[in-house]
């Protein structure tokens, strides 16, 4: 009897184990697409967030992870990691800047295999004319900026009239609003820009000014002319101007300018970020309305134009080459950079700049689309050169020597030159 | 009683003890095996590599492909074309002397003060510890928000105070110093005489007085009381006690504070990167070792830099052990 029961259990057991014969296992449903995002804490990481959850709710199989950090080394994290070759994240955030020394490195993938493959994009839908700015690096696209941004100029229209319209004007306002020269002056400080050594935006910012005075710091030809007379002008600027800034202005970032416009301040930022805009009205500050945006400044010409050149920079997603989830990671990417996905993100605080969208009057009713457009089509970028993050680094010493120090303004040009070539001749 | 363990011992005992012996030993080794080992791993092959690292041309543009081979071309290059690394040399030994001092001074003088008794001097000791026991990062975005001209708790209170507010953080020289006919501009910048080196100093000064205290006041406890009785008696005054018999025998505990706080301070990156990033007048080596490395990327040159510092820091070590040493000797 014993024996009876222990065959019958044997039996029960088995007989499931066997029960499909020769038939096939159905095949287990498709788990979720993961995919895991880099990102820098931001309004436009904030925005894409946003996108993430409309895009969730038309792709219902898609889990999207936003693995965020801080802007205190943010880049050098983003460089040391993709170049470890980790597969940790799938697209990456990352400043436009970089972006040619990542894809140098061979660490991230260009946007071609997905998006001139019509099984992953339908391009006539997608509109890629409607993009202006594209990294292309060899001929290949490495990334379609997410946002853009670029500098206008912020005044307190309660007491400026006028937007500046010159750095001259600039100056004027600096000086009339400093409490250091005029005691009854309502606000602290004439003009703020940020300065913050070893960060990204002090040579972006210098960028802006150097460009409207003629200069440059490596011309269309390769060339580096960063000593010349406009350099030496700009540089010169930069110092008078250094006289209202705060003394510790070179702890100055985005964050601590835009505090300054969120405790009522400052008269005027300039050059200074866009994101701050739409990020001041989503502040509960008691200044936030009193604010005027406007073009930046620059040099009147000889025929009476105003000669203003914007530093204009992109934020995007690229694609970690090590990534095993990169066709699930180019759906968002496509949606995010998508006209409807610029609509989203462009609602909850991104820097809208398809032209398509900037210019519908139906969506774009503040003073701030308008401005924006005028804005990305005069704007330049930074030389999109193997050597940025050693180019940069030399650029910020030579503003700080600007603002910080006494040595002579052609000194500090002609120590950059020398560095410059230097660095140049490492990347023949 | 003790005759017994005198004696010879009997045959085949000796061979019993070396076989004890031997067995022991490798017991030990076997022990002390995965410890060293792990030291190995995680000390010594990042030093080779960093050593072999610092003799290519390595940057993100080549990481994944063929490193060109430069010799002691990094070297070269860190030593003669980096305008950096001696200004932040200098500024590492500014930081030492400027901080360790101060430190040293104040933790003995709290030390020999607070060496008695009296009502709240556990809560006093405990609140010493919270310097030490918080995060380097923490406490200087603490102070970094404290130094802030505009919003800063040391601005509020000068204000109310009835002073004028400083910038603290600023990297302008003092005004007593700068103010100096000819040369007092010179001697600011050639010894950092400025606010921003100041503050990071302070901001040191602050986290680890404490500890040179605690080390101090542990090393008191642990002197002769008698020779402290005999001092009352011959009628020795405080300070003749402190300086003729307190510091001789807490000489060696000084030099090994010193030794210590040396090498933490060659170690101070996050403090002053948290307030002051990688700017110019307050670039320490480490500052500086950071922004080559991973700034700007070059990690070929970063190595080389790093193995540069680490000799001066064998070098500085090896002084101040030297001079311990001797110091040391002669007081015993």
């Amino acid at each position: 009897m014993k024996k009876l029961i222990l065959m019958l259990m044997v039996v029960a057991i088995l007989t499931p184990a066997f029960a499909g014969g020769g038939k096939e296992t159905p095949a287990k449903p498709a788990g979720p697409k993961k995919i895991t995002i880099l990102c820098v804490t931001s309004p436009e990481t904030n925005a894409l967030k946003v996108a993430a959850e409309e895009f969730k709710k038309k792709n219902p199989g898609f889990e999207i992870t936003f693995s965020e950090q801080g802007r205190m080394g943010y880049f050098t994290n983003v460089t040391t990691q993709l170049v470890g070759g980790t597969d940790a994240f799938d697209l990456v955030q990352n400043n436009t800047t970089y972006i040619t020394e990542l894809a140098a490195a061979g660490v991230i993938d260009p946007y071609d295999t997905y998006l001139f493959d019509k099984k992953y994009t339908n391009l006539a839908e997608y509109d890629l004319d409607d993009i202006p700015v594209k990294l292309v690096y060899n001929g290949k696209i490495y990334c379609i900026p997410t946002d853009l941004s670029s500098q206008i100029t912020y005044v307190r229209k309660d007491l400026i009239g006028k937007i500046p319209e010159t750095w001259d004007e600039l100056l004027e306002n600096a000086k009339k609003f400093d409490q250091a020269t005029n005691p009854s002056s309502p606000v602290k400080y004439g003009i703020m820009l940020t300065a913050l050594t070893g960060g990204p935006e002090a040579p972006k910012i210098f960028y802006t000014v150097l460009w409207s005075m003629g200069g440059n710091v490596i011309d269309d030809k390769g060339n580096v002319v960063i000593n010349s007379p406009a350099a030496k002008k700009a540089g010169e600027f930069y110092r008078t101007l250094a006289k209202h800034l705060p003394k510790d202005v070179t702890t100055y970032d985005y964050t601590k300018v835009f505090d300054s416009l969120k405790a009522g301040l400052t008269a005027q930022a300039a050059p200074f970020w866009n994101a701050a805009w739409n990020h001041l009205k989503l502040t509960d500050s008691a200044f936030k309305d009193k604010y005027s945006i406007g073009l930046i400044p620059g040099v009147r010409q000889p025929d009476g134009s105003i000669l203003r050149t914007p530093q204009t920079h992109g934020w995007g997603l690229i694609i970690n080459t090590n990534s095993k989830n990169k066709e699930a990671a180019w759906e968002f990417l496509k949606f995010a950079t998508s006209k409807e996905g610029f609509r989203i993100r462009g609602k909850a605080g991104s820097s809208v700049y398809r032209p398509s969208i900037l210019n519908d009057k139906s969506y774009a009713t503040e003073e701030y689309f308008p401005l924006m457009a005028q804005t990305y089509k005069i704007a330049r970028m930074e030389p999109l050169v193997t050597y940025y993050s050693k180019l940069h680094e030399i650029l910020n010493v030579m503003v700080a020597g600007f603002l910080t120090t006494n040595t002579p303004v052609e000194e500090i040009l002609a120590k950059a030159e020398k560095d410059i070539l230097e660095l140049k001749k490492q990347y023949k | 009683m003790g005759g017994g363990s005198s004696a010879i011992p009997p045959i085949g005992m000796g061979t019993m003890n070396r076989s004890i012996v031997t067995s022991n030993r490798i017991l030990r080794l076997a022990l002390l095996s995965p410890a060293v080992l792990v030291l190995t791993l995680t000390t010594l092959v990042p030093i080779l590599y960093m050593v072999v690292s610092s003799l290519y041309r390595l940057d993100p543009v080549l990481f994944n492909r063929t490193w060109p081979f430069v010799g002691l071309g990094n070297y070269v290059d860190v030593l003669t074309k980096d305008p950096m690394f001696w200004s932040s040399m200098q500024k590492t030994v500014l930081f030492l002397l400027y901080t360790i001092t101060p430190q040293i001074a104040v933790g003995m003088f709290l030390a020999v003060f607070l060496f008695r008794e009296f009502k709240g001097k556990a809560l006093v000791q405990t609140l010493m510890l919270f310097p030490i026991l918080t995060t380097p990062v923490v406490i200087s975005m603490i102070w970094k928000y404290f130094f802030d001209f505009d919003t800063g708790f040391l601005n509020v209170l000068l204000i109310k105070l009835g002073l004028p507010p400083q910038t603290w953080l600023s990297t302008k020289g003092f005004s007593f110093i700068t103010g100096i006919p000819g040369i007092g501009p010179w001697i600011a910048s050639t010894l950092s005489l400025n606010w921003a080196f100041a503050s990071i100093v302070f901001v040191n000064f602050w986290q680890w007085a404490p500890f040179c205290f605690l080390v101090f006041y542990a090393g008191l406890t642990a002197l002769p009381l008698e020779v402290f009785d005999a001092c009352r008696v011959d009628g020795a005054t405080r300070w003749q006690t402190f300086r003729f018999v307190t510091l001789p025998l807490l000489r060696s505990v000084v030099w090994i504070v010193v030794f210590l706080r040396i090498i933490d301070c060659l170690k101070v990156y996050a403090q002053i990167w948290v307030i002051f990033g990688n700017a110019e007048p307050t670039r320490i080596i480490n500052v500086h070792l950071y922004t080559i490395g991973f700034t700007m990327s070059d990690y070929g040159r970063a190595s080389a830099l790093g193995v540069i510092t680490l000799f001066f820091i064998a070098l500085i070590l090896l002084g101040n052990y030297l001079l311990g040493g001797k110091s040391h000797e002669s007081s015993v």
